[in-house]
């Protein structure tokens, strides 16, 4: 219940209303919830579909109410739990394939400068084990075309960067993308407007 | 929810404002003792959408006043009652209402007496 009017009280900042009429309308929600509870009525009872999607229903609430006052050009943007959720996992999948390029990379580094420093690649895989020759192979397979290593380092910062970027802007633009529950219905409100 | 229901909600909804007003009429209420005693009239089907958004539009219009008080053993409460123009409009919309139930029963009453015969 207090979940539900702290996620109104959020879309009523969002929307501009003013702290003292955001709050008249927390209370007077809180209570009639909270007296619905302890007679037993769920709050579907009481706020119909509203009770599935806060986010609607504090909006349509405070927008017949005539209180909001956030122009287009001054509210925050309008979330995209999706688009964030699809940006966040290719982020994640660049700062795994980074961190994996970056440790394979030193370890082959080290089983060359360990087996052979400066000398061919023969010579150094000279008396490896056939995983690390495997290993060292394939390093230096990748180095002929592309760094490999760099590379890696450049995901690790793009990926850590970019996921520090989706937490700014979740916080931001109140997506709750990192409070959203899992399994949450959503579903428009027929508000009895 | 069947096509009866869908039916009744949609007819509820064209007419919820006048069921509030003339519940606050009789005696002011808070939030959720209206939604209690509209479904104490048989109209359950207020909960398929919120009373909230309706009564904030009533008090934007200036057809309810509000005011603070104490509930019984809860917290203090926000209580609604009709205005002087919410008193009016009821009037009006009770007309109105009752001019459309006529000439919806006008037209549907034969319907009826095919059926029963």
């Amino acid at each position: 219940m207090n979940r539900f009017v702290n996620e109104c009280r959020r879309e009523w900042r969002r929307l501009g209303v003013a702290d003292a009429v955001a709050d008249e309308m927390a209370e007077e929600l809180a209570a009639d919830l909270a007296e619905a509870e302890s007679e037993g009525v769920s709050p579907e009872d009481v706020l119909g579909s509203g009770a599935f999607d806060p986010r609607s229903f504090a909006a349509s609430w405070a927008t017949a109410r005539g209180v909001t006052h956030s122009s287009p050009g001054r509210a925050r943007p309008h979330r995209n739990p999706r688009i964030l959720a699809a940006a966040t996992g290719l982020l994640l999948v660049a700062l795994a394939a980074g961190a994996g390029l970056v440790i394979s990379g030193a370890a082959q580094l080290a089983l060359l400068s360990h087996y052979g420093k400066g000398v061919g690649l023969g010579v150094a895989l000279e008396g490896a084990a056939p995983t690390q020759v495997i290993r060292a192979i394939s390093v230096v397979r990748g180095t002929s075309g592309i760094a490999l290593q760099p590379l890696g380092w450049t995901l690790l910062v793009v990926g850590m960067f970019g996921i520090l970027l989706t937490l700014a802007w979740s916080w931001w633009s109140d997506t709750g993308l990192w409070t959203r529950q899992p399994g949450r219905r959503h579903r428009s409100p027929d508000a009895a407007v | 929810m069947t096509s009866a229901e869908q039916r009744r909600t949609q007819l509820l909804r064209g007419v919820l404002d006048l069921c509030v007003l003339a519940v606050i009429d009789e005696a002011p209420a808070y939030g959720y003792e209206m939604t209690k005693r509209l479904r104490s009239r048989g109209l359950s089907s207020v909960g398929e959408g919120s009373i909230y958004p309706l009564l904030g539009r009533l008090e934007r219009d200036g057809l309810v006043e509000t005011y603070r008080a104490a509930s019984d053993g809860g917290p203090p409460r926000k209580y609604y009652r009709t205005s002087r123009d919410g008193q009016r409009a009821l009037m009006a919309g009770v007309s109105e209402w009752r001019a459309a139930r006529d000439a919806i029963d006008a037209l549907l009453a034969p319907i009826e007496a095919e059926v029963l015969r």
